[in-house]
């Protein structure tokens, strides 16, 4: 067996089993938290906050490996951005289809125009954007291109997300941070393993997606050379 | 309570937020207290209803929070699951397909050798 392919078993196996921990810790582990914060619904943050997390880390992968493509264009970085982005627009559901569903039991409604929900719905809207542009765009070198200046430029609104509660204050919960109550101990130990398990996984999806990513820049390279030598045997 | 201190309900989002939302451990706008009398002013829920109709037997709405919990777990693993599989069996096609592609590559560079 390879040993990429050990070390991919490796990683699949510790993470689904971090990912089971989480959900048991999440339900059985971590005391239910005041009504106003939604009661039983509270819980949802064990894996909300690190989805959320999983898109920075993923939308980060795609700026830096979309910089880096256009520095030096190679499939490896062009992969690697493609796989951020679909990551990214995958984490980003998660977090958008979870916490309407908190917010609904904790504010009343599913979806309310508040800075950090706006802002989020807008960089998963350009994720998605680059999903859509690299799955029916073609596979181009000046696709490439404008992708990755488009994956650059669209990572700039992450740290917006991140500051804007700070910035414009709005509706969402500053536990954590500056100007937080805090947490109680063992919901600080099951958001710890929630990160940790959503650090896998992202890792996991990321190299998947990656290695999706460099197989077919590979049959584009093979479907190439299959026409450049059928296109003599034509003209002939 | 002061006279000026006045609660907020949790439906009417849209409105203009209190100064202390920021710094509010829990999920604020649950229940917020004004606490800059000068600011307290009534909050009207922003809505484009030009009439109402009566009913009756209106049961009150209420949402279980198991069941809000359940939903969103369900949904982030079918997520995860699909996102998965896609994958999974996008690379086992294109896999297959790639080798295909060089095993074609490979007859007919040895048929041009010849």
């Amino acid at each position: 067996m390879p040993r990429s392919s050990a070390l991919a078993g490796l990683l699949v196996v510790v993470t689904t089993a971090l990912l089971a921990l989480l959900f048991f810790a999440a339900f059985l582990y971590a005391p239910e938290a005041q009504a106003a914060a939604g009661g039983a619904a509270q819980r949802i943050f064990y894996f909300h906050v690190p989805s959320a997390y999983a898109l920075y880390l993923c939308g980060t992968v795609c700026c830096v490996a979309s910089a880096a493509y256009l520095v030096r264009p190679t499939p490896t970085r062009d992969a690697w951005a493609r796989a951020g982005a679909e990551c990214a627009v995958l984490f980003g559901l998660a977090v958008m289809t979870s916490g309407p569903l908190w917010a609904k039991k904790a504010w009343g409604v599913y979806w309310t125009a508040e800075p950090r929900l706006t802002t989020l719905l807008l960089a998963f809207v350009i994720f998605a954007a680059l999903g859509l542009l690299r799955a029916f765009a073609g596979d181009g070198e000046a696709e490439r291109r404008f992708a990755a200046a488009f994956g650059v430029l669209g990572t700039v609104n992450l740290p917006i997300i991140h500051l804007s509660v700070r910035l414009w204050g709005g509706n969402h919960p500053t536990v954590i941070g500056r100007g937080g109550g805090g947490l109680a101990r063992e919901m600080g130990q099951v958001l710890g393993l929630g990160f940790l398990a959503m650090t896998l996984l992202a890792g996991l999806l990321l190299w998947l997606r990656a290695r999706n990513a460099l197989l077919l820049s590979q049959l584009n390279d093979a479907e190439e050379r299959v026409a450049a030598l059928e296109a003599p045997q034509e003209s002939q | 309570m002061t006279p000026l201190t006045m609660l907020i309900p949790a439906a009417p989002l849209a409105a203009p937020r209190s100064p202390d939302l920021s710094t509010d451990p829990g999920l604020g706008p649950a229940l917020l207290v004004a606490k800059d009398p000068g600011s307290a002013q009534p909050v009207m829920p922003q809505s484009t209803t030009t009439e109402f109709v009566a009913v009756s037997n209106r049961a009150p709405e209420q949402v279980s929070a198991t069941g809000t919990l359940v939903t969103a777990y369900v949904v982030f693993w079918c997520l995860v699951a699909v996102f998965v599989w896609r994958t999974w069996t996008a690379q086992a096609r294109l896999a297959t397909r790639l080798a295909e592609l060089e095993s074609e590559l490979s007859r007919r560079e040895a048929e041009d050798a010849k």
